[in-house]
């Protein structure tokens, strides 16, 4: 006994000594993931925001420099767990987390502050519309993107084949591209499960197929969501793996490929594994890291849009990313303040250049910068055609969605039969209120 | 004789497949973070000379933060050894000495927790961290890695404890010594062993856990390793040499300190694998 | 007067006071004992290890079983309703949740079976007394101290479609018709799984079993012999009845270990493809924070506990039962 409370007590104080985070004073808490990742963009930003924060943000404010957890799934678990005591007071996230936390009543409408704000008309409208669930925006976009086709210029060249401008061309191209070329897949494409580029691949797709809309709607009258699309549709995208990995010998995707996630997607593209690939702008930050890279990217590729299917609208999908303010937070004015030094001018054309994305403000698009960049040019272009998604919980759906595809290029399922699956499953969902 | 060399070339044949399947995974490991990105994607069993590089660790530590999650780690794993050890032979000695009413209750309610699915409990715990204050605090890490290491640690010491006869006590306590003075002076240095094996294994499971430290952690003040390397997995740009490099530097202390107690930890295996 | 009848009557209060007494008295004699001070010293020493191990793990485990009957979601967590078996029952009829669990058994039992046979083989080879044979013990456990998160790293690149060790070596032999992606096969990524809980585990059996082995009697093997009792003889009827409480020990702990682990699932392939690694861990921890289902996940959690107690108690019958043969 007499032994035990000394070494018990220091053992404590010890441990309390290193426990961080006791924060006096007004400090804000901000939960930014790019600037707790580690990665290529973290010490652009951090440095930026050492020398910005204190010239922008009103006397009094300081933000606190732990930005939250370094990915975005763990953020929105943790969020929804504790975001209600009012920490932290600023969350950047993505799309479907906004939609989630929207849900749970866990941020607050924006609309009152944002009116006033005089920079409001530099966002593309359809960036401020991703964000607006029942009239009421969430957030602040700062980061945006959408999904083309990146082809080798010099291996379609090779081969005497034009960019493709339907799914069936570009099938065939694949295919020609991997008979034909050594080591060289004509087509790649995400198809891990819980990656979340699989998901965003297909919707992609998908929205081509359904006119631009997401495949659910919501029924004012029954107030549920229900279907906005077809078990034929689901089983055309469907159909497209499907021939990807099956249709032609040796097949438009190299079937070794399948359960790829997206790193090695935008690894073996760089590395020269693949010729073709829908893709977002974030793959050009890859140019720095060696020369092969660097040859790919700035010398041999070319930007389209998605080819389309027989019957199919131009669209692609639209990724958004909001930075909200926490519907429990005790300094709402000054949480303000700080989204709009995040997504000022300054910010966002610093964000796009070290992300490698595109910005959702017209007037950073425009500047000199950016307007000669031909990378960001050819991506800014298909920012109209972008289509956000739906404010539902799309974490059951993503999981039905990828169960469906790997059905599909596993085994050979026929896509009309998992298509319809997929449908009766999704319908159920909405049914039963779980959306 | 001929009997016997056989035996002894099939005993090494036998040796030898084991330790290649066993190492080899780790030495690929480490000469893959040797080599440079390009030599690991050309897909050539063994690296040229001039492939071999160290710019993947200076990579790695390049990253200020490596330090906070190596020290993070460190720390937390040994506060976790030190309270288990503490704690444990505590209750191990109470268990083993001491008539207690309700004594076989306790324990089973001690031990019952081990059986617990971690998943099944993650979301209330946080909860009630969160209600405490312990969220994204050393302290909070430190109790959560020994609650669940700690059943363990009380059954197999309390094993321990059994086997070292009560007559050392007797005789401790004839010439004056104090209870608590028995378990210190009797018991720790005739238990060792075991009591390696008990601060090892807490060790070595608070070093590793990825679950509660993914839930309790938020910032970088209590990130650790698993955290870390997991986002080097995830990270938008994947380079396997830093990576491997990055899990290199995250096996070299368990090592180190397990080729520190690997003999006491045989022998603490022994002794607990044969009472009984 | 007065003082005679005060007296008497204090006399007679002093009585009946020291009646009532008595028993608090005896009461607070008894607290002053060596027995009951030994016994409160014990439930002392007892507390801080108790404390920590109840504290953090009763009230979460009783909250998530109340809220097994609950349909609590983490968006609306003060909107619940209270739904009795519901839960269980949308449980059963889940053929994900039916794949995790059948995937679970099928692990852990496999696993641990293999785990056993191969340990005891490993044993064996530790066990004898070959030049350097002190290097191959001491070496032994290395895989088991690796953080899981390495061993999973080590894997996924050994497994890499192009790079990967595997496929490598495979086109080495000239067996490079065979490469894949493994990790994101559905037929090998469960296999993968396996063979990573067997990497890191069996030196563990075999360096434990080895401890064991040691202490049995040499005489024993001799007189076996000289008696005709062959090698398979003298395993099973000297070495194995030795062995049986410390392969009863290792069995219940890594069925607990290998029933419950997450991290190799979650870490490697995420429950994929096509639900081909879904285990019951992985499972409830997607619908908790994909869903944000608590409740239904929380009944996952339930079932998952009493399979599990289920399995231990099991093992305990069928190894106690080989032992009395």
């Amino acid at each position: 006994m007499l032994i035990r409370f000394p070494q018990r007590k220091l053992l404590i104080a010890a441990c309390l000594c290193l426990s961080g985070g006791f924060g006096f004073g007004k400090e804000l808490e901000l939960w930014f993931v790019p600037m707790s990742q580690e990665g290529p963009q973290k010490a652009g930003l951090l440095q930026w925001v050492k020398e910005n924060f204190p010239k922008e943000l009103p006397k009094g404010i300081t933000v606190a420099p732990n930005y939250g957890p370094p990915i975005y799934q763990d953020a929105q678990q943790k969020f929804v767990v504790q975001g209600r005591r009012g920490k932290p007071d600023v969350i950047e996230g993505v799309l479907e987390g906004m939609i989630a936390y929207q849900k749970a009543g866990l941020i607050a409408p924006i609309d009152d502050l944002l009116n006033q704000w005089p920079e409001k008309d530099h966002f593309i409208p359809s960036t401020i519309k991703a964000l607006t669930i029942n009239g009421k925006v969430y957030g602040v976009p700062y980061n945006t993107n959408v999904r083309v086709l990146l082809y080798r210029k010099d291996l379609l060249q090779k081969y005497n084949l034009q960019p493709p401008k339907t799914w069936e061309e570009m099938l065939a191209d694949a295919a020609t591209i991997s008979a034909k070329e050594q080591n060289v897949a004509g087509l790649a494409l995400t198809t891990k499960a819980g990656s979340v580029r699989t998901f965003q691949e297909f919707i992609s797709f998908f929205f081509q197929v359904n006119g631009g809309q997401n495949p659910f709607k919501y029924d004012e009258a029954a107030k549920k969501w229900s279907m906005n699309t077809s078990a034929d549709k689901l089983g055309q995208v469907l159909a497209l793996y499907h021939d990807a990995f099956f249709k032609a010998t040796p097949a438009a995707v190299n079937q070794n490929t399948r359960g790829n996630d997206y790193q090695a997607t935008d690894a073996d593209y760089v590395a020269g594994k693949s010729a073709m690939v829908p893709m977002g702008p974030w793959i050009y930050s890859y140019r720095k890291t060696g020369e092969t890279a660097r040859k790919i990217l700035e010398e041999n590729t070319g930007v389209a849009p998605l080819p389309l299917p027989p019957g199919g609208s131009q669209a692609t999908y639209l990724e958004v990313k909001p930075i909200m303010i926490n519907a429990a937070t005790k300094n709402k004015q000054e949480s303000w303040n700080v989204i709009k030094v995040l997504c000022s001018k300054d910010f966002v054309a610093m964000d796009a250049k070290l992300e490698g994305i595109n910005p959702p403000r017209q007037d950073v698009a425009d500047l000199p910068d950016f307007k000669s960049d031909w990378w960001q040019q050819a991506f800014t272009q298909q920012i109209a055609t972008g289509v956000a998604l739906a404010p539902i919980n799309w974490g059951l759906v993503v999981n039905d969605i990828t169960e469906a595809l790997q059905k599909v290029i596993y085994q050979n399922n026929p896509a009309d039969k998992v298509g319809e699956e997929l449908y009766n499953t999704l319908q159920q969902r909405a049914q039963n209120n779980q959306l | 004789m001929k009997r016997r060399t056989v035996h002894l070339l099939l005993t090494y044949l036998g040796l030898l497949i084991t330790y290649v399947v066993l190492l080899l995974p780790i030495l690929w490991l480490v000469i893959s973070s040797f080599r440079t990105n390009d030599s690991i994607q050309t897909g050539r069993l063994l690296p040229t000379l001039s492939e071999l590089t160290v710019r993947n660790y200076i990579e790695v530590f390049a990253i200020n933060a490596v330090f906070v999650f190596l020290l993070n780690s460190a720390i937390i794993a040994t506060s976790v050894m030190l309270l288990v050890v503490l704690f444990g032979s505590l209750a191990a000695y109470a268990l083993s000495r001491f008539t207690l009413r309700g004594k076989n209750l306790l324990m089973l309610s001690a031990l019952l927790p081990q059986f617990f699915p971690y998943v099944l409990i993650l979301i209330p715990f946080y909860v009630l961290m969160s209600n405490f204050g312990m969220v994204d605090t050393h302290l909070g890490l430190v109790l959560t890695h020994a609650s669940i290491t700690l059943p363990f640690a009380v059954w197999m010491l309390t094993g321990y404890f059994n086997a070292i006869p009560r007559e050392l006590d007797q005789a401790a306590l004839i010439d004056g010594c104090s209870r608590i003075g028995v378990l210190f002076r009797i018991i720790y240095p005739t238990a060792l062993p075991g009591l390696v094996v008990a601060g090892f294994f807490a060790f070595v499971v608070s070093w590793g856990d990825y679950l509660f430290v993914s839930i309790l952690s938020q910032s970088q003040s209590t990130q650790t390793l698993p955290i870390a390397l997991q986002s080097f997995m995830n990270s938008l740009q994947v380079k396997w040499g830093m990576i491997t490099a990055g899990t290199v530097v995250a096996i070299v202390p368990t090592i180190a300190f397990f080729s520190l107690v690997q003999r006491r930890l045989v022998t603490g295996l022994t002794a607990g694998a044969v009472k009984n | 007067m007065e003082r005679n009848s005060t007296t008497r009557y204090s006399n007679e209060l002093k009585t009946i006071n020291c009646k009532r007494l008595i028993p608090l008295k005896r009461w607070f004699e008894y607290l002053g004992t060596a027995e009951v001070r030994h016994a409160a010293f014990g439930y002392a020493l007892l507390a801080p290890a108790v404390g920590v191990i109840l504290g953090l793990n009763l009230y979460p485990t009783l909250t998530g079983i109340l809220n097994s009957f609950t349909d609590q979601s983490l968006l609306n967590p003060n909107a619940w309703r209270f739904i009795a078996w519901q839960n269980y029952q949308k449980l059963f009829v889940d053929p994900v949740f039916r794949v995790s669990i059948l995937h679970s058994l099928i692990l852990t039992l496999s696993a641990v079976f293999l785990q056993v046979a191969l340990g005891l083989a490993v044993a064996h080879l530790l066990v004898r007394k070959v030049p350097g044979i002190h290097w191959f013990r001491s070496v032994a456990m290395v895989t088991w101290v690796l953080p899981i998160i390495t061993e999973v790293v080590m894997f996924r690149f050994l497994a890499l479609p192009n790079i990967g060790l595997i496929n490598l070596l495979l086109a080495a032999v000239g067996l490079g018709s065979m490469a894949r992606n493994w990790f994101g096969d559905p037929s090998f990524a469960f296999l993968l799984i396996l063979v990573m809980h067997l990497w890191r585990n069996v030196p563990f059996y075999g360096v434990a079993f080895m401890a064991a082995m040691q202490a049995i009697p040499q005489d024993l093997y001799e007189a076996a012999t000289i008696d005709g009792a062959t090698a398979w003889n003298r395993f099973r009827h000297i070495t194995l009845p030795h062995l049986r409480y410390i392969i009863l020990v290792m069995v219940v702990l890594h069925i607990t270990f290998t029933f419950n682990n997450f991290d190799f699932v979650y870490l490697s392939t995420g429950g994929g493809p096509v639900d081909a690694t879904e285990v019951l861990a992985t499972y409830i921890y997607k619908q908790a924070w994909s869903g944000y289902m608590l409740g239904y996940a929380s009944a996952g959690g339930v079932v998952m506990l009493v399979t599990l107690v289920l399995l231990v108690v099991l093992s305990r019958r069928l190894i106690g039962g080989f032992a009395e043969q």
